[in-house]
């Protein structure tokens, strides 16, 4: 379980957060008229209290949908994320679509033009249900040690109130509410009982399962949405708990931040169960949506905002120890090769692990993959995916980034910086992360060359202590000259679509993760450079 | 009426229809009466042989292209491919909309997207497997009717192009992409077939063959535009149909054709094969020589048209689908059967499928449902991956030998290979059938090995059975059943004067290799 949130870090947090509204923080670098760049002087002590640091941002992965899973090119994604961060379990939308097979009370064999009139040949499959490709999909996942977060959704066009209910995603799932809740009910009880068959309930009591994806927009077609979605949530979670009150189960899984605080009075009043609270948000949500307000928030902050609000709801609800699972973010809810393909997402991250430490149980980066097709089949690889790997298994700086924050700590130290986080591990041995976050140089869905780096670089001087003054260094380095295949992207002429093999082979390469640079602190001191939309993470050996 | 009498009749009738080779495929006299006890087959191992390509194993179908991408595909193709000849794979669909080839425009200008074509065909070829590229079906941005869906669960549009300009600017831009991302010298060693089975449910076409044959030939010089090394061919009919009149179009209009390519299953009825227009019908030839049959006929029809030399690719047959049949032992007979009397009359004959990861009527629900495939869903070995692993020892040459029971080839080696096996036809007698070899020119202690698939043998259902037949097995299970199914080391026998009795029950079927040298002494 997720330790329980702390009160103490959340009110440091919101401290904090007042004094980012102050003028001269307000601004950001790249509007600075001066060039000079400024040193940040930081003092960190190895021995200075801690606070326990559960890597909250890495534990969890979105994904495209369930029956993208069977994919080879998935799977090997799969295992390189895994390998580079650890991550848990993954979080894919539309395990109920009808491509994966679940629901199909009529279905009978097709009988095929050569034997039409023969018999013995068509046999009808009076089964109501069928697991066969809903075992492919999770079996796939824990042979690479990796969970499931079961997000129970669409509807089977069989069992939707409007069969003609489809979102406008590639694959078009039905978000109609279904015809009939003791159908629902019942499939979701056969669900439920048919994993605990197949994979014992010691493991499927330490999956997630979260109803429905995003009820408060499209992806619910509910009249009106939030009492439908209500119905909906109580089947559900009844559903599953007389499977076994083992299972977890959790929502609303609303998109920009929505709905808590309603949502756990509803949960009170109805007395049904719930074991988390779960929603979403992007870094360029507005803060009309998330917050009702009328406030400009700068990328680098939205998502500590509204894990902030849903902190607070949380907290003065009747459930204040809940769990809170934001199972969707990132820095964009849109395709922006600016933001998500770029190094951007370097300090971006850190910057908001930095706030939302102690805030927030898990946050499950959207997504994993660019294995990926609701707006389509991909064309080209870099077009502002989500994923950490573009098509072909091309690494993106933001898989590389992952894969330097994953060295952080399991502690964090105290530190007064926004450009730094300071951790150890339990051997004493230090691991900083460093960045220059400069807002993105061009947004939407096309590329804006950069002319110039985005920021002056960023000077840190560093002074470590009770660490030995000659310590050796590590740093893994994630900017525009370091584990950047955009840079080579770039370098080819950003063609099109359609890359030759050897293209493909060496954008893999040149995604690669930089090699680490060695050091050694000189009396305890270290200075370093950071480029603007860099991140830097240094490892302090403590022998 | 005796048996005798009644085929001398027929062979009267066939003669007169001038289709004498149509003989052969007649129903034994035996047949429905009992087997003889014990049969005696002479086998003198330098006697003169004819070549013997392994034209049954050499490609195979599958479930459509999007299937390609999943790993339990791949993981089928694999095994496949490790027991068989397996060097060209064939499915449909790959400019169905799920692999978003062709989009328009806001402006309706069309846009393609070879990405996943790309990762098809990558895919294929980094298993050391070719496509064959099936040109099917239709965008439906592309369609004429965008609402001409085939009952199959993904529901391809069926319809013909909006615009032929269109179809022919897509075909060459596929064909020319292909060529610049895998070189001339890979892709011409494709092949590249216009449609699926258009006379049947899978072409919208009015009429049917005239609209197809203007698709054909449309396809077909496209293709060549890109390079005329590019091997077109056609028309992918079902149940043998259509080949006199595609080649003479083909011929009057100089279209270029490099193959003829049709289907035909062994549980068609013998009408539809060979046409109403001849007087054998579905009692005179079994079910498991028909498809052969039709193959004969096929390649007389191209013998006697204005194009003898194209060969001849049979891209889909199976073997009786009766009661989950394609499960069971069975089909290695009735494999072998096919073997047997196709060769000569056919360059490939393609096994559909190779895989049972396939969803024409939806995802599996069950591992065992009498589907196409050899492995069953989950990766499971079927009688018939091990019935194609023991024929893959043939020989590359073939002697003369007067038995319907089995196949004698010789290796380059000198080694034999000779497959024996009981045929129990889906509507015919099953009873136990005793052969003995009559071996010369080979030595008295000469190193005799011997291999079966039967009932009791590399019969996967025994072991599913025993487990409780789970309808949803899982992975340990699956590695399970593949484990007691897997062939055992070959048996080693010897010579007793020089023959070698084999007792075989229904629907075994046995692969005996007797070594050219002496064994080997410790």
């Amino acid at each position: 379980m997720p330790p329980a949130p702390r009160p103490l870090r959340a009110a440091a947090a919101i401290a904090l957060l007042l004094s980012l509204f102050t003028p001269q923080l307000f601004a950001s670098p790249a509007a600075q008229a001066s060039p000079a760049s400024a040193v940040e002087h930081l003092t960190i002590d190895a021995t200075a209290p801690a606070t326990p640091f559960p890597h909250f941002w890495e534990q969890t992965f979105g994904s495209g949908r369930a029956i993208l899973s069977l994919r080879e090119s998935y799977r090997n994604d799969l295992r390189t994320v895994k390998e580079a961060t650890g991550f848990e379990s993954v979080r894919f939308h539309a395990i109920f679509h009808d491509e994966v097979g679940l629901y199909d009370p009529d279905r009978r064999s097709i009988e095929f033009a050569q034997t039409a009139g023969q018999s013995g040949t068509a046999t009808a499959d009076t089964s109501v249900y069928n697991f066969s490709y809903v075992d492919q999909i999770y079996d796939g996942l824990l042979a690479n040690h990796v969970r499931p977060f079961v997000e129970l959704s669409f509807m089977p066009r069989k069992l939707a109130s409007d069969p003609n209910a489809s979102h406008p995603f590639w694959y078009h799932p039905d978000v109609s509410p279904p015809k009939d809740y003791k159908l629902w009910d019942d499939m979701i009880r056969a669900f439920a009982q048919h994993l605990v068959t197949r994979y014992g309930l010691d493991e499927v009591a330490q999956w997630k399962f979260e109803v429905w994806n995003e009820p408060n927009l499209d992806f619910w077609g509910g009249n009106p949405k939030q009492s439908t979605y209500w119905e909906l949530y109580d089947h559900t979670a009844r559903a599953i708990k007389s499977v076994s009150p083992r299972i977890q189960i959790g929502g609303p899984a609303t998109a920009q931040a929505a709905w808590v605080g309603v949502f756990l009075q509803h949960v009170k009043d109805a007395n049904v169960p719930l074991d988390f609270a779960s929603t979403h948000v992007y870094a360029n949500d507005t803060a009309k949506d998330v917050l009702g307000t009328n406030e400009q928030i700068p990328r680098d902050q939205m998502v500590f905002r509204a894990v902030q609000k849903v902190h607070t709801e949380i907290a003065r609800s009747p459930f204040p120890n809940l769990p809170l699972i934001f199972s969707e973010y990132n820095a964009s809810y849109s395709n922006e090769p600016n933001v998500t393909d770029s190094t951007f997402i370097g300090p971006w991250l850190a910057n908001t692990i930095r706030q939302c430490d102690g805030l927030v149980s898990n946050m499950a980066y959207w997504s994993f993959s660019d294995v990926f097709e609701e707006q389509g089949v991909v064309r080209s690889p870099f077009y502002g995916g989500f994923g950490l790997l573009a098509a072909d298994s091309i690494p993106k700086p933001s898989l590389n980034v992952f894969r330097a924050l994953h060295k952080l700590g399991s502690q964090r130290l105290s530190l007064a910086s926004e450009s730094a986080l300071a951790t150890k591990d339990p051997s004493g041995s230090l691991a900083l992360a460093l960045w220059n976050y400069a807002p993105p140089q061009g947004i939407g869905p096309k590329y804006t060359p950069a002319h110039g780096p985005a920021a002056p670089a960023k000077n840190f001087s560093l002074d470590l202590r009770h660490v030995p003054a000659d310590a050796t260094v590590e740093i893994l380095r994630v900017d525009e000259d370091h584990g950047n295949v955009l840079k080579a992207f770039n370098a080819m002429g950003r063609p099109p679509g359609d890359l030759t093999l050897q293209q493909i082979k060496d954008l893999q390469a040149a995604g690669q993760m930089a090699p680490p640079e060695r050091t050694r602190l000189r009396n305890g001191h270290l200075d370093l450079t950071v480029p603007a939309y860099g991140l830097a993470v240094l490892l302090v050996q403590r022998q | 009426m005796g048996v005798v009498v009644k085929e001398i009749l027929y062979v009267m009738a066939i003669a007169s229809w001038g289709a004498a080779f149509l003989v052969g495929w007649l129903v034994p006299p035996f047949a429905g009466a009992q087997a003889p006890p014990a049969e005696q087959i002479t086998v003198d191992a330098h006697a003169p042989a004819t070549p013997f390509p392994h034209f049954w194993e050499s490609m195979f179908g599958s479930g459509r292209a999007a299937l390609v991408l999943r790993r339990s595909f791949q993981d089928d193709l694999a095994a496949v491919k490790s027991a068989t000849d397996l060097h060209y794979l064939r499915f449909h669909a790959i400019l169905h909309d799920e692999l978003g080839v062709y989009n328009e425009d806001e402006h309706g200008n069309p846009v393609y997207n070879f990405t996943y074509v790309d990762q098809v065909y990558d895919t294929l070829l980094e298993h050391g497997v070719r496509p064959v590229v099936e040109l099917s079906f239709m965008p439906k941005k592309l369609a004429f009717n965008p609402d001409a869906l085939h009952p199959f669960w993904y529901k391809q549009n069926v319809s013909p192009p909006k615009s032929l300009q269109r179809w022919d600017d897509l075909i060459r831009a596929l064909g020319q992409h292909l060529v610049d991302r895998y070189g001339i010298d890979e892709v011409s060693q494709w092949y590249f077939e216009v449609w699926n089975e258009p006379n049947i449910d899978f072409w919208g076409g009015i009429p049917r063959l005239d609209s197809y044959l203007e698709l054909y030939a449309h396809t077909a010089r496209t293709l060549k535009s890109v390079s005329p090394r590019l091997r077109v061919g056609g028309p992918a009919t079902a149940a043998a149909a259509w080949i006199p009149e595609f080649l003479a179009y083909t011929a009057e209009n100089h279209v270029p054709v490099d193959f003829v390519s049709t289907h035909g299953y062994d549980d068609e009825p013998v009408e539809r094969l060979l046409g109403k227009d001849q007087p054998l019908r579905d009692k005179d030839i079994i079910q498991e020589d028909r498809t052969c049959a039709a193959a004969a006929h096929v390649r007389q029809q191209i013998d006697a048209s204005p194009t003898p030399h194209l060969p001849l690719l049979w891209t889909e047959w199976n073997v009786p689908g009766k009661d989950k049949l394609r499960d069971t032992p069975y089909v290695g007979p009735a494999l072998a059967e096919a073997i047997r009397t196709c060769d000569g009359h056919l360059d490939m004959l393609s096994f559909w499928t190779f895989s049972d990861v396939f969803e024409e009527g939806g995802p599996a629900t069950e591992p065992f449902q009498g589907q196409f495939g050899l492995r069953a869903t989950g990766g499971i070995n079927k009688p018939s991956f091990y019935d194609f692993a023991l024929l893959h020892h043939l020989g590359s040459e073939r002697l003369a030998i007067p038995s319907r029971n089995a196949i004698v080839t010789r290796l380059a080696d000198g080694t034999l290979a000779i497959a024996v096996w009981n045929l129990a036809p889906v509507d015919g007698p099953a009873a136990p059938h005793q052969v003995t070899l009559h071996l010369t020119g080979v030595p008295a202690s000469a190193a005799v090995s011997l291999q079966r698939v039967d009932d009791d043998h590399s019969n996967v259902l025994k072991s599913f059975t025993a487990m409780g037949s789970p309808r949803y097995p899982s992975r340990a299970q699956v590695e399970q059943m593949n484990r007691s199914s897997a062939l055992p080391a070959p048996a080693r026998l010897a010579l007793k004067d020089n023959t070698l009795t084999l007792d075989l029950t229904p629907n075994e079927l046995v692969l005996v290799r007797i070594g050219n040298r002496k064994e080997a002494t410790r």
